[in-house]
């Protein structure tokens, strides 16, 4: 059953990478260059769909955590880690390649804006949650608390959604809100998130199995440890 | 479910919806200066004016791409490495509950001995 699941997983990781290699052939072949920004505005086709992969990320995180809350299952907090792990990644990616093009659109890298200030909150909370999963022990409790905060991120995510529409501030609405993409940007636009939403699938799935390879590898420590004591008590 | 856990939940849930009506109240009374033209986000693509930057849009755009890769391939590296130190500990582990097992065998041996 593991050879055909780890089968399903290398599907998956090469699925995402033709989507992701396919999307950017697209974005450079297809998709014109955007008149005011200039070449610059091809990182959006990265940038946003990190974005997309960042929530699912964390969406996993904040599930499993409720889930393990609601019914200690161990898959579940599997699931809630490895989810807050892969939306640290794609958070870092938003969080690199957004000033770089900010760079372009306003002349600076950053700006204490709503989306950008409550992004990075969101990043810092889950980066505390991974820290507390990391130090904060093994057993049901630790596992409990690191679920609350994983909850808790999830209103920083919400926040990070409707940030632009209740306080405004500098960062584009571009795609749901405004008119500004060619309509020959869609198709590699789509195609990324596609790729993104594949490659932070296969990440969790991934990450989930170390974990249930490392736990399991510690109950056999243990059970070795208890073997050995009982030879060596007379 | 633990009544604190359970309680801890309640209070986040207020606390976010609570925040999220201010922040709407606060956002309604704004609504004026908005429309003013300060911080009305952008619903196109616009650019900083050519005095402002310093840096070309195409090392921009190149930077942004090798951060991607790098991130996204240091990770899977770090999984790939951690993938292969648990191979490792589950080959000592191996051989440690195989020494068990003849231990077990050779104290089995000796009383069926005697």
């Amino acid at each position: 059953m593991r050879a055909s699941n780890d089968l399903k997983l290398h599907i998956l990781f090469v699925a995402s990478l033709i989507a992701i290699v396919t999307g950017i052939y697209l974005a450079f072949y297809l998709a014109p260059v955007e008149g005011n920004l200039g070449i610059v505005q091809k990182i959006f086709y990265f940038h946003v769909p990190a974005a997309f992969a960042t929530y699912l990320g964390f969406l996993l995180c904040a599930l499993g955590s409720i889930i393990y809350l609601l019914k200690p299952r161990l898959w579940a907090d599997r699931m809630a880690r490895a989810g807050a792990e892969v939306g640290l990644l794609f958070g870092l990616i938003v969080l690199i390649t957004g000033p770089l093009w900010a760079y372009k659109s306003w002349g600076h890298f950053w700006e204490w804006e709503p989306r950008l200030t409550s992004m990075l909150l969101t990043f810092l909370i889950y980066c505390s949650y991974l820290l507390l999963r990391a130090f904060g022990g093994t057993g049901d409790s630790a596992r409990k608390i690191g679920a609350v905060m994983g909850v808790l991120g999830l209103v920083g995510v919400g926040v990070v959604r409707v940030s632009v529409k209740l306080w405004g501030g500098v960062h584009p609405q571009v795609v749901f809100e405004g008119g500004g993409l060619h309509p020959d940007m869609y198709p590699p636009f789509y195609v990324c998130i596609v790729g993104f939403l594949l490659l932070a699938w296969a990440l969790v799935w991934m990450r989930m199995n170390l974990q249930r390879d490392h736990e399991e590898i510690e109950a056999l420590h243990l059970l070795a440890e208890d073997l050995e004591y009982e030879l060596e008590t007379p | 479910m633990n009544r604190t856990v359970l309680r801890a939940l309640i209070l986040a849930l207020l606390l976010g919806v609570g925040g999220l009506a201010q922040a709407q109240d606060e956002a309604a009374s704004g609504e004026a200066a908005a429309e003013d033209g300060a911080g009305k986000n952008a619903t196109e693509f616009v650019a900083a004016p050519p005095e402002a930057e310093k840096i070309s849009g195409l090392s921009l755009m190149v930077a942004a791409y090798i951060a991607v890769w790098i991130v996204i391939v240091g990770y899977i590296l770090f999984l790939l490495t951690r993938q292969r130190r648990l191979y490792g500990e589950l080959h000592d582990i191996r051989s440690r509950l195989e020494a068990i097992d003849a231990q077990l065998a050779e104290g089995g041996g000796g009383e069926e001995g005697t």
